[in-house]
């Protein structure tokens, strides 16, 4: 059977999921039910001068029959003392001496208040720091949160600052509300971070209702700009912990974090050169249990595949993550229509013919039904066909190999030989 | 005209001319698409004998494929 355990930036173990920080992380009694229920790893409700909440705080995005698509919060760090949770960190550590507890920190950027509270999470056993530099709403207000993690200089100062303090492994938690993740993980690799984490909630506002006028979530009638997440932010975090990992120079352990839900979302971000993953939404959406699915999932993927450890799993697809310039302009795949399995609704033929390259048409079968086909020639494989179609298989994307492969870069250079 | 017989226009027509002895000697893209200037192969003036306006991408990259398997050739022998 294959070995789920992982080493990430010398913390060890049991498996690769760790619960996020947030609600799933906010007390010792929680973090023990999710330890007993399998979770190799917590990363604590961020810690620091204890807020006051507002109510209501979460609306969740249902989409198409599928309730928490996406989830949006305007809850801010932990409203409980520091002593609180170190005495119930002290306690979990205790208990479970086997599993990772990661002492999640958001203070002010003041070198004195970080070593302050690295000191005091340090003392009572954590096995490392995850630095908050991610909430876009509330605390960021106060300075704190994605207004520090915006700015890569304050990134690399705050990381050193740390770092000045720590013993324990430092990781840095980016926030995705910036062009470009990779500039502040460059920063954060500066400043001596042994590893990072992405992503953090993705600045967003939920809705407005309709009757009210009100946005969504409300308090007493107003709203503010929340943290995005769950599964709709999947691709995002993904494509970012993607660029991090193909980025030489940032060269840091990288925990996985974005609207994860199963073994399969962990292994594509462990695929795509995350060592760990966390997840936060899926716990809050389908409580602790759901870690079982994922270690028997991980286990019987890595077994078929022939893998001995899920280590081996780690950034395998990172170099097929490349420029667009760099891929082939030759390669050819055309859409295909199972006439066996078309249910005749039409909407591959509708979206072709409004939004696409016009190529499927109707031709009346043997038996004088109307049926649709792919002009194969005008295809350009955009896939969308197979993308609205609701019936399992019923296109196939077919690949239609060249002889010469010709990238974007590649003609460009050709050309200027051309004068072009 | 489906883009396909415009490509197979195009193509037909860049054929004809590689197939006649012609070369090129002038790729200049645009927004208006790619002009490919062509002269008689044993030709040393400046003199072009024709210029191909392609409009197609599939048309643009069949140019591109042929310049660089012409490449492949010339570098072999
Ligand atoms: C209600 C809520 C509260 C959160 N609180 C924190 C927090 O205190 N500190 C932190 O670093 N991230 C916090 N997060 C962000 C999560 O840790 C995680 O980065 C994000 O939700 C993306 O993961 P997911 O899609 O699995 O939820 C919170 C998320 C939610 C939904």
């Amino acid at each position: 059977m294959a070995n789920l355990q992982i080493d990430f930036a010398g913390i060890k173990s049991k498996n690769p999921f760790w619960l996020a920080s947030g609600p799933p992380t906010n007390t010792g009694y929680q973090v023990q039910r999710a330890f007993e229920a399998g979770w190799g790893g917590a990363v604590w409700k961020t810690l620091g001068d204890p807020v006051i909440n507002v109510t209501s705080r979460f609306s969740g995005l249902n989409y198409g029959g599928q309730r928490v698509a996406g989830f949006n919060n305007i809850e801010l760090i932990t409203d409980r003392p520091l002593e609180v949770n170190l005495r119930e960190i002290n306690e979990t550590k205790k208990k479970f001496p086997d599993h990772v507890i990661i002492a999640s920190l958001m203070v002010e950027p003041k070198q004195e208040k970080w070593h302050e509270i690295v000191k005091r999470v340090e003392d009572v056993g954590v096995d490392g720091l995850e630095l908050n530099f991610g909430c876009p709403h509330g605390m960021a207000e106060r300075g704190m949160g994605s207004a520090s993690g915006q700015v890569p200089e304050l990134v690399e100062k705050q990381t050193y600052w740390v770092k000045e303090a720590a013993e324990t492994p430092v990781i840095v938690k980016l926030t995705p509300n910036i062009t470009d993740i990779t500039a502040t993980a460059y920063a954060a690799s500066q400043g001596g971070a042994d590893a990072i984490s992405l992503i953090n909630t993705i600045n967003s506002l939920m809705g407005v209702d309709l009757d009210t006028w009100h946005t969504i979530p409300n308090v007493a009638g107003k709203g503010t700009h929340g943290g995005y997440c769950g599964p709709a932010v999947k691709p995002i975090a993904l494509s970012m912990v993607g660029e991090c990992a193909k980025q030489p120079d940032i060269n840091l352990p990288i925990s996985g974090i974005g609207g994860i839900e199963n073994w399969r979302d962990a292994a594509e971000f462990m695929l795509m050169g995350a060592t760990g993953v966390q997840v936060c939404t899926a716990a809050m959406h389908h409580g602790f249990r759901i870690v079982e699915d994922m270690i028997d999932g991980l286990t019987n993927y890595l077994d078929e595949k022939g893998l001995d450890s899920v280590m081996d799993l780690v950034g395998q697809s990172v170099s097929k993550y490349m420029s667009w310039g760099d891929l082939d302009l030759n390669h050819k795949v055309v859409a295909l229509i199972n006439q066996d399995y078309c249910i005749h609704c039409n909407k591959c033929h509708i979206a072709c013919e409004d939004t696409a390259h016009q190529c499927i048409e109707f031709f009346t079968d043997a038996n004088g039904r109307r049926s649709l086909k792919v002009r194969e020639e005008d295809c350009v494989g955009c896939n969308l066909c197979s993308i609205v179609c609701p019936a399992e298989g019923a296109i196939d994307m077919i690949d239609k190999p060249s002889d010469i492969s010709m990238t974007w870069n590649e003609r460009q250079r050709l050309l200027h030989t051309f004068g072009g | 005209m489906h883009e396909h017989e415009l490509f197979l226009k195009e193509k037909e027509e860049i054929d004809m001319l590689l197939q006649n002895d012609c070369k090129i000697v002038s790729v200049k893209e645009n927004l208006s698409g790619a002009f490919v200037s062509f002269q008689l192969a044993d030709q040393t003036d400046e003199e072009r004998i024709t210029t191909l306006h392609l409009l197609t991408p599939d048309a643009r990259i069949y140019l591109t494929n042929q310049l660089s398997t012409k490449k492949m050739e010339e570098s072999r022998t």
